[in-house]
């Protein structure tokens, strides 16, 4: 599904990912674990095209296409989905129209009616305690920390992804809250077989969505790579000594 | 960065084969605005209106304040093209061009589904005029003004050209000797008409004037919604638009006064438009300007009594070779009176838009409220936006505040919406789009999606 390849990304010329290598196979579940500043949300950024972040060496291959020369909305309409860590406000954006028209442009064939629409995602709005209302507010505009993290959720459950980059999905949630989403999430794990690269600095959400490798990122370099066990030894001895 | 400049997407830009009755000759004499009063068959005072108003047009300087005009030439414009004999409140008994003008536009059908009354002028005056009959028999008017001056004389004289005289400024002066069309508007106190009224005006002919000239009043405690959309043939030769609009808010009236400006990149769009509120009153402009070559227009309320209450809300997209010079003026002569100032722009392509505003508040105009916000966005770097906010307060128990921001859109918020398959140019409409909503959402349904289309189609991203 996605494979990384001697990757290093610079952002202004200073490197901040280095020669870093992994392998994501279809209906995998990757952890990318580290301290802030690592550079995991830079991974995140880079896979998605975010023009500040150039690939220096490498590759990124997503279902063995290099996709170092495609645009952002050309690679989400390959399939690959990023959760934000911090999602940029859109005044006068309504959220139900927005996602109509991400499901416009990943599915050119399918007809679309507000309608049909709105019904659908009201069942998955209702899965993330969410009410009504929050189709018809503004796009992330104004929203506290859970409910952009709900925005985020909501748009990776009705855009259905085959890959999803979850950049601290996590973060910012309460305890209901964070089931209630990862309980979506991997309900959608089951129904549409979406691989998953979870970005997290907590080992919370793993006790919903298992991992089935985790990588450990520090200064830029994947300094470790193992299962769901790393978790453990990373809450013992930290990212430091591990 | 800007590899693509952006040519508007003009899709009215058609013309008919000119089939007018009457044409004056190029350029403005007293004998050609004696012509034009004669062949109306006018009462002798508003000839002699027409005269002392070419006077002062002619002994008065263009403005020099604003938007170079020194391109306009006055010599080079027929101020007068009478369309046709047959004015009709039927519209298959019109011209055939005429009606397939209006067809192509769309007014017959919109007609039928959204508007309580429609007038349409093709070129200096209107051809088409209907009101429904429920608010006929409540006593509202709705005529072209030409008629209305014939058949309502004493109404006419007592508010004509009261709000806006033709000393105001050289294009009203201007307006008040060659005027000719527009829509006249009288609601009896108390009633309310619930649907909008509708003008369209479409300029035809090459090189041509229009000087239409709309009077509105709103007895006490009346409610009323009109209208006016616009559009001409893509000359190479200017045009001009020079309209007068002249409304009066009688107390705990409301009136709210929608424009969508669609002009061709030939047009000059120079318009005066005041407004007189009394008592608890409430006027609101909404001024969308797309087209035209140059905008220049501050529609302005006087709120000259208690609680009197105006309300600006404009929007303009400047695109290449377009200048969009608009914004507002708010007069407080008594207490407790309010007004609000809010302006949206887009400039694209080269294109370069103007916020120009003023609010006054007179000595004694107590526990006043004034707001004034304008947002500039910016697609491109050739692009330009500036903004001239002004206050003039002569009393200093009064609120006044004051928003700007002037942007290009964000990289992030591109990234964002391209990362769910937005592409640039859709990320860049939506985002416009969003930005124009405070504004959009006070419009008419069926008028604001027919605006969204319409935007999207002018839109051209990076």
């Amino acid at each position: 599904m996605l494979k990384i390849k001697n990757l290093t990304v610079a952002s202004e010329g200073k490197t901040i990912i280095q020669d870093i290598n992994f392998r994501l196979r279809p209906g995998e579940t990757h952890f990318l674990m580290g301290p802030n500043g690592a550079g995991k949300s830079t991974l995140g950024l880079a896979i998605m095209g975010h023009p500040n972040f150039k690939i220096k060496q490498g590759q990124v291959l997503f279902r063995k296409k290099n996709i170092a020369k495609h645009t952002t909305d050309q690679r989400a309409k390959m399939g690959i989905f990023l959760a934000f860590q911090q999602p940029t406000e859109f005044e006068g954006v309504k959220l139900l129209d927005f996602i109509k028209a991400g499901l416009g442009a990943l599915w050119p064939r399918r007809e679309l009616h507000t309608a049909s629409v709105r019904k659908n995602i009201a069942s998955t709005l209702q899965s993330l305690d969410m009410g009504q209302d929050f189709f018809d507010r503004s796009l992330n505009w104004g929203f506290s920390g859970g409910e952009k993290r709900k925005s985020e959720a909501l748009q990776l459950l009705t855009l259905k992804p085959k890959l999803a980059i979850l950049d601290e999905i996590d973060s910012g949630l309460d305890v209901d809250s964070l089931k209630a989403v990862a309980k979506a999430i991997v309900r959608l794990k089951k129904n549409s077989r979406t691989s998953f690269l979870v970005i997290t600095h907590h080992s919370r959400i793993a006790r919903f969505l298992k991992p089935d490798f985790v990588h450990i990122m520090v200064d830029g370099r994947i300094v470790k790579s193992g299962d769901k066990k790393l978790i453990k030894r990373i809450e013992q001895y930290g990212y430091k000594n591990i | 960065m800007a590899t693509k400049t952006s040519e508007r997407d003009y899709r009215y830009g058609f013309s008919m084969p000119d089939t007018s009755v009457y044409r004056s000759p190029k350029g403005l004499s007293k004998k050609i605005v004696e012509r034009i009063s004669y062949l109306k068959g006018e009462p002798d005072w508003m000839r002699r209106f027409r005269l002392r108003s070419y006077d002062i047009f002619r002994a008065k300087k263009m403005p020099s304040w604003g938007v170079n005009l020194s391109n306009l030439n006055f010599d080079d414009i027929h101020y007068f093209v009478k369309p046709t004999d047959k004015k009709s409140n039927n519209w298959s008994t019109l011209p055939r061009q005429i009606k397939n003008t209006f067809d192509k536009l769309g007014i017959p059908e919109a007609e039928k589904n959204i508007f309580a009354g429609v007038g349409a002028q093709y070129d200096s005056e209107v051809v088409y005029h209907s009101l429904k009959q429920n608010l006929e028999k409540k006593g509202v008017i709705f005529l072209d003004t030409d008629a209305a001056l014939k058949q309502y004389p004493e109404i006419f004289q007592e508010y004509f050209g009261k709000a806006i005289p033709p000393g105001d400024n050289k294009f009203a002066a201007l307006n008040s000797a060659v005027w000719s069309g527009g829509s006249f508007v009288y609601v009896p106190s108390g009633i309310s008409v619930e649907i909008p009224l509708q003008a369209y005006f479409r300029i035809n002919s090459k090189a041509m004037g229009q000087f239409e000239r709309t009077l509105i009043i709103a007895e006490p405690g009346s409610n009323v919604h009109y209208l006016e959309a616009c559009s001409a043939p893509l000359y190479s030769q200017n045009s001009l638009h020079s309209a007068v609009v002249e409304i009066f808010v009688k107390k705990h009236a409301k009136v709210q006064y929608t424009t969508i400006q669609n002009w061709s990149d030939n047009v000059y769009n120079l318009v005066t438009k005041r407004a007189f509120v009394k008592e608890e009153g409430s006027m609101r402009w909404i001024d969308g300007n797309i087209g035209s070559k140059v905008t220049m227009k501050y529609p302005s309320g006087v709120l000259q009594e208690k609680g009197a209450k105006l309300e600006v809300l404009s929007f303009a997209l400047a695109s290449r070779n377009q200048i969009q010079d608009a914004g507002g003026k708010a007069i407080h002569l008594a207490p407790y009176t309010s007004s609000n100032i809010v302006s949206k722009s887009i400039s694209q392509g080269g294109g370069k838009s103007i916020f120009r505003a003023l609010t006054r508040i007179a000595k004694n105009a107590k526990k006043s409220k004034t707001h004034m916000r304008c947002d500039a966005l910016i697609l491109d770097n050739e692009s330009k936006a500036d903004t001239f906010p002004n206050f003039q307060i002569d009393e200093n128990d009064v609120v006044a505040t004051h928003e700007a921001t002037v942007g290009k859109i964000g990289q992030e918020q591109l990234f964002y919406l391209m990362s769910r398959g937005l592409t640039e140019e859709d990320a860049t409409r939506m985002i416009v789009g969003g930005f124009l909503e405070p504004i959009t959402r006070e419009i008419p349904l069926e008028y604001a999606l027919e605006l969204n289309r319409l935007m999207n189609m002018e839109i051209k991203g990076f």
